[in-house]
């Protein structure tokens, strides 16, 4: 088989090895970390900006769409081309390309995965601290496409906070700066809208991110609850007491009793809720907080609080959350997560009325979640073998959703809208709150070929988006 | 642009949806902007009338100047025209504040320090200190995007805004964002009204992140003969792994003003933090470290009633600075190592200038000039920003200073951000010609 004429010119851009246009090699990237797919109609591996410009500036001239993908590990589908098109697979640019100590700044490719940033700047006594729990896969370009957070997000901020530039090829094919190492630049904040703009307004393809010291020190402890609520009132406290901890995770049973067969990280299996939380900072002090803490949650009739006592116990009672995803894989076939925010004082009435969802849909959801900022996410456990399964799983997250917002939240706390969220839109946002959004998008991609089909719902449609032959190329 | 318009009409208008009264002669002072008097003062007392009213004004080719306190109208070029203040101070209601969120949401016509009254009865504070006169509004903090000495530690405008609604030129409030901190649903348009002089849409309503008021909070300084040093110690310092809550660069002039001496050294470095008290004792312990290679060079700290006093005065003279009549003030945004450099370069032009800057690589300049020597001092300033990668804003033109260039040059960006302001904005009702690149 021959590639096509409109792969040809892709090849001629970035070479024969850099495109993939058999079906064959096309299936790989038909899926990302969502329950969706979308195969595309040919994928690029560009190596350089210039060629992303040229591929963007091709796709321009042929009226094709085109969706960049980093680590395809993004859980809202924002990564396939449900238009079909062009995939732009951005992880042969995966080069650190400054690192600037004076001013603690980076500058990074968007294919650099999240871990390997910090692992090249913890030699200095650096690191990046938006740290998604699929860190060691997920990009800085996707990263910056969904506003990732992680666990660390509580005290230090997510994505946007720590992305302070990007270069960027526009939907016009041209490349632009926004943004710099100096903060508060004159101007409208491009950075910041483009941050989560879940690729539907250009590619970057360079990102200047904030450095930040490694903490001292770190005070790990778990906390085990015989039930939710004590759990949710330890959080409430310590932090209404002024402690705000680097990071506060909270796990039910379900989820526990999942981690602790995958892991052994001592979770207890007859406990209803456990707590993971973390202090850092400078040394002095943080047997203090940490203390404080204990004495919180004990007032809060905790059963036990364990404080870690080396770095390798820290990781192994984090092994537990960050791998709690992969864990459920032991008592389920699949999992959807739901990723959904509330205020932080809503956590516990909103808990119980997951917990009524899954009762009416039948379906068991094991609940992991940031509890320090309100984002929770409720996995919930299927079969997608049994017929309808998929169906009423994904129902019960639109139910979840609702919850969500009718408790003054929003639709997504990092994994972004995409295409799982899109149809839900509507629900939090009045068809004129969208308009005024979309005045950005007709803005910077009037052509609407950068990612179609993601975070706006389309008229008239539900996930079909007719797919057209790439025009005038004859396949 | 804009065509004639005509005032009696826009008068009728806007007089059936709010308050407006058509200013005389003698009114019209406060009321103007770089010599330009509003015709018409319109006051309205919700934000759907406020949309009503901006639409009246699109529809009737009037240009609108989003007016809070006002007190920083001095920005940006000057107007293409002013027929209308649009004034945003009857919105000033509390919206909602659960504490146990840390979170709040206030309409964008209440003052900064009306706010942190209100916060800090359950203590907890918006964590910001600008240098903004009293009666500066929040969305028009929001609006002009100015920061203090703690944005070092706390965060920008950009970083504590979680929601936004504004009127729109259609006659409409949309809103974008939350009420929650953690959020990635729909574009963050909040971005986009950050520093944007109202240029996109006015602002009735704004949600925030706030903050405990911290445990502890000492405040010390060291002298230094030159900047420079003083940058070196300050990039050490960068390097804690607990921020400073303020790493303020001022020199003899600035800080003779707010009350503090430094016994004929030309420059301090004056240094906050706040947290835990162990936490706080380390970082003291840290910076007299950082700054005891200057031979004889003390850290002097100063007793908590003390500081309390030299912070506030030293916000309080910055914001009058700003805009003190016959003075020329630049806000220039630079990488933070290079902060020590430009000052240094700085400190040279116009006559006894006063510079002061922040931790974050934010620092100003101001000096008594006549409007002879207006445009060579920003010449000689934005020369040696640029140089060090930075960006310089002219603040306080003057009233002759018509013709200076206020943004600077061109930047392949702006492009972009005509094209959006031409989506939210076609006729340019809202402030046109007064942000970069003409907008």
């Amino acid at each position: 088989m021959q590639p096509s004429r409109f792969a040809q010119e892709l090849i001629d851009i970035v070479g024969e090895r850099n495109v993939l246009w058999d079906d064959y090699d096309l299936r790989l990237y038909e899926y990302d970390g969502s329950v969706d797919r979308a195969l595309p109609q040919a994928v690029v591996l560009p190596e350089s900006a210039e060629q992303v410009a040229e591929i963007v500036k091709l796709c321009n001239r042929a009226s094709v769409p085109y969706t960049a993908r980093g680590g395809g590990t993004g859980l809202s589908g924002g990564s396939i081309p449900v238009a079909g098109g062009v995939l732009i697979t951005l992880v042969k640019m995966n080069r650190v390309l400054e690192v600037d100590l004076d001013s603690l700044r980076a500058v990074v490719e968007p294919g650099l995965v999240n871990l390997q940033l910090s692992e090249a700047v913890a030699g200095n006594g650096l690191y990046y601290v938006p740290d998604p729990s699929s860190q060691k896969a997920c990009t800085i370009g996707g990263n910056v496409g969904e506003n990732s957070g992680g666990p660390h997000t509580l005290l230090y901020g997510v994505t946007t906070n720590h992305v302070l530039g990007v270069e960027v090829v526009m939907p016009d094919g041209e490349l632009v700066e926004f943004g710099g190492k100096a903060l508060d630049l004159p101007g409208y904040d491009l950075t910041g809208a483009f941050v989560g703009s879940e690729g539907t307004l250009g590619i970057a393809t360079k990102i200047t991110v904030r450095l930040v010291p490694l903490p001292e020190d770190i005070r790990t402890l778990l906390a085990v609850f015989n039930t939710v609520d004590d759990a949710s009132a330890t959080v409430s406290e310590v932090i209404g007491k002024g402690i705000i901890p680097a990071a506060i995770e909270m796990m039910d049973q379900m989820a526990l009793q999942a981690v602790e067969a995958s892991v052994h990280a001592g979770y207890p299996e007859d406990a209803a809720a456990v707590l993971l939380i973390e202090v850092d900072g400078l040394r002095d002090g943080l047997d203090e907080q940490a203390q404080a803490i204990r004495d919180i949650a004990e007032v809060h009739n905790a059963r036990s609080v364990r404080i870690a006592k080396d770095a390798k116990e820290r990781e192994l009672l984090w092994s537990g959350r960050k791998g709690a995803f992969g864990a459920i894989g032991r008592i389920s076939p699949e999992y959807y997560v739901v990723d959904g925010v509330v205020p932080r004082t809503k956590l516990p009435e909103v808990l119980e009325a997951i917990a009524e969802v899954g009762r009416r849909y039948d379906l068991r959801i094991a609940n992991v979640f940031h509890a320090g900022d309100g984002n929770l996410h409720p996995l919930v456990l299927f079969d997608g073998a049994i017929p309808g399964e998929l169906e009423r799983t994904k129902e019960a997250g639109a139910e979840i959703m609702r919850i969500c917002i009718r408790a003054g939240g929003v639709l997504s706390g990092e994994h972004g809208i995409g295409v799982e969220k899109a149809g839900l839109m509507g629900e939090l946002f009045s068809d004129h709150d969208m308009e005024v959004m979309l005045k950005l998008k007709a803005a910077l991609d009037p052509e609407g070929l950068a990612n179609p089909g993601k975070i706006f719902p389309t008229p008239g449609r539900c996930v079909e988006i007719p797919r057209r032959p790439l025009a005038g190329i004859g396949w | 642009m804009i065509e004639q318009v005509d005032l009696a009409t826009v008068e009728t208008e806007l007089k059936s949806v709010a308050d407006t009264r058509k200013l005389d002669g003698s009114e019209a002072g406060p009321w103007s902007i770089g010599g330009v008097a509003a015709a018409l003062v319109c006051t309205p007392s919700d934000p759907e009338s406020l949309a009503e009213a901006l639409a009246a004004c699109d529809r009737t080719g009037a240009a609108v100047v989003p007016w809070g306190g006002g007190t920083q109208q001095g920005l940006g070029s000057p107007p293409e025209r002013v027929d209308v203040a649009l004034v945003t101070t009857k919105l000033d209601r509390l919206i909602e504040h659960e504490p146990g969120d840390m979170t709040v949401t206030a309409q964008a016509g209440m003052t900064l320090s009306q706010l942190q009254s209100t916060l800090g009865a359950h203590g907890q504070w918006l964590p910001l200190d600008p240098p903004l006169l009293s009666g500066a509004t929040l969305g028009g903090a929001l609006a002009t995007d100015v920061s203090g000495p703690r944005r070092l530690k706390e965060g920008g405008l950009r970083d504590l805004v979680i929601g936004t609604r504004a009127a729109n030129v259609d006659g409409k409030v949309s809103r974008a964002g939350g009420k929650v901190v953690k959020n990635v649903t729909g574009y963050d348009l909040n971005k986009l009204h950050v520093g944007s002089l109202g240029t996109l849409g006015i602002l009735t309503e704004v949600s925030f992140k706030v903050a405990p008021l911290p445990p502890a909070d000492r405040t010390w300084y060291c002298t230094f003969d030159d900047p420079q040093s003083a940058g070196l110690a300050l990039s050490k310092l960068l390097w804690l792994p607990v921020s400073f809550a303020a790493l303020d660069l001022v020199n003899a002039a600035t800080a003779e003003e707010f009350g503090l001496s430094l016994e004929g050294a030309p420059w301090a470095l004056l240094a906050r933090a706040t947290g835990f008290g162990p936490a706080v004792e380390r970082q003291l312990s840290e910076f007299r470290t950082a700054t005891r290679a200057r031979e004889g060079a003390d850290t002097i700290t100063v007793d908590e009633q003390q500081a309390e006093g030299i912070w506030s005065d030293y916000l309080e003279k910055s914001a009058k600075r700003r805009w003190a009549e016959g003075w020329l003030t630049c806000r220039m945004a630079l990488p933070s190592a290079e902060q020590g450099a430009v000052a240094a370069a700085v400190a040279g032009v116009g006559e006894r200038p006063r510079i002061w800057g922040h931790g974050t690589g934010a620092l100003f300049w101001s000096a008594a000039a006549e409007a002879a020597g207006r445009a060579e001092a920003v010449t000689r300033l934005r020369e040696a920003v640029h140089k060090a990668g930075g960006r310089l804003i002219v603040e306080n033109r003057g009233k002759d200073g018509i013709d200076l260039d206020v943004w600077g040059p061109e930047e392949p960006s702006y492009e972009y951000m005509r094209a959006i302001k031409r989506q939210y904005d076609p006729r340019g009702t809202l402030n046109p010609g007064r942000f970069v690149d003409g907008i």
